[in-house]
């Protein structure tokens, strides 16, 4: 009796593989047109409105499962986005520090060419501290006597004049800004050919005062304001000529010419110093471009 | 065991509703990336349940249906789905089938071969 199940067991099974083994085949060997491609057309032809129905039917079960999976997903795209954001944002932060540090150095190099700055041996620094006092506005920059920087040579950026050294130390050296209450420089009106002097303005952070000018007059709002590169004895210039300093922006007339008050805005943007250039030979015999260095 | 008339029209209204259910939405449900397929489970659960020989033309019938629904080679799935349902049935011929287990691992056997087995012949025949 078991010989007998197992023998139809193994002959059911025999048989089915054997079947299996010849559709396979026969499907194989026959072309497109073939009986069985038929037979599978035909049936499709009779499944095909079925699964159109049970497709319809079956669409909300397939979007609660699509939406779990959907969620999944989701969440790990978002930390993935996130990952990438952050990453992204690093390197955004870095890339703009280096394309504020390029436009400095952009700015430098045209100063350095075009203004004929480079006969002064210039030394680039950067800017590392500053004075929180708005009374002595100063800055410390990172080159000191070591690199060839000596007391009162002029300290400039791609903008204009930021100021002169102060101290100096071996690795470092401390600049007095334009806006100092100390500071002073010989300047000239290219425009006008009017000479004067630049000092600030005690306790308006930011203006300077365009002083000593025989034809005030003359001067007109947004004329630019360059070191003249003249000496005096009140005001012995360690500048070369024609670093521009700032633009005239506001006059105030008074009662007579010798009360009018000419306001200079640096053209240096004292607040966001960062690097600087030593001139550490300012008293070198050539002569800078005569044109102002405005960047 | 001896497979009456009327089980033998449960089973065939199982296969038709299991193969349409497998078509029109498990097929298209996604874990992990991979499609959900039910067609080896289905078809194991039955060589569980009813014996070797009702597994293997189950299987036979199952993959035939899907076969011709999908438009693919004859016999490829019926080959691979006869031997899951006949084998599924000796588990339980041989084995105990009442342990609490024996479905879980019959399924996952039977999942797992089917998948190795449709694959090979894939690559085999290139369909």
């Amino acid at each position: 009796m078991h010989d007998k199940v197992v023998r139809r067991r193994r002959a059911v099974l025999a048989l089915l593989v054997a079947l299996s083994l010849f559709l396979l085949t026969a499907y194989f060997g026959e072309s497109a047109g073939g009986g069985l491609h038929a037979t599978q057309r035909g049936a499709l032809e009779v499944l095909a409105p079925i699964q159109e129905g049970a497709n319809k039917a079956l669409k909300p079960v397939r979007d609660l499962f699509g939406w779990f999976g959907d969620t999944l997903d989701a969440q790990d795209e978002r930390d993935r986005l996130r990952a990438e954001r952050d990453k992204l944002r690093g390197e955004v932060a870095q890339l703009q520090v280096h394309n504020q540090e390029l436009e400095q150095l952009r700015g430098l190099q045209e100063i350095n060419t075009a203004g004929g700055l480079q006969q002064y041996a210039p030394v680039q620094g950067r800017v590392y501290q500053r004075s929180p006092s708005t009374w002595y506005q100063t800055v410390t920059i990172n080159k000191g006597s070591s690199d060839g920087v000596k007391v009162d040579d002029p300290v400039v950026n791609g903008q204009g004049l930021v100021g002169k050294v102060k101290s100096v130390s071996d690795g470092n050296a401390v600049v007095m800004l334009l806006t100092d209450q100390d500071f002073g420089v010989s300047a000239l009106a290219p425009r006008r050919g009017e000479p004067g002097s630049i000092t600030p303005i005690p306790g308006a952070g930011g203006d300077l005062l365009f002083d000593l000018v025989d034809n005030a007059e003359k001067i007109r709002t947004g004329d630019l304001v360059v070191t003249a590169g003249t000496t005096s004895e009140r005001l012995p210039s360690v500048y070369p000529r024609s670093i521009l300093i700032g633009t005239v922006k506001r006059i105030e007339n008074g009662d007579g010419d010798l009360d009018r008050r000419i306001h200079v805005s640096p053209a240096a943007d004292l607040l966001h110093l960062d690097i600087v250039q030593v001139l550490t030979k300012p008293d070198a015999t050539l002569q800078a471009d005569a044109t102002p260095t405005a960047p | 065991m001896t497979i009456t008339g009327p089980a033998i029209g449960r089973l065939a209204l199982l296969g038709v509703v299991a193969s349409i259910l497998q078509l029109t939405a498990a097929s298209q449900v996604s874990i992990f990336g991979v499609p959900m397929d039910l067609s080896p489970l289905i078809v194991a659960s039955v060589g569980f349940l009813c014996g070797s020989v009702p597994g293997a033309v189950f299987g036979f019938a199952f993959g035939l249906f899907a076969d011709t629904a999908l438009m693919q080679t004859l016999g490829v799935t019926s080959l691979v789905l006869t031997a899951v349902g006949y084998s599924a049935g000796r588990v339980r011929e041989l084995r105990d089938p009442a342990h609490g287990l024996a479905p879980v691992a019959v399924g996952a056997a039977a999942t797992a071969g089917a998948a190795l087995s449709l694959a090979l012949l894939q690559f085999l025949l290139g369909v």
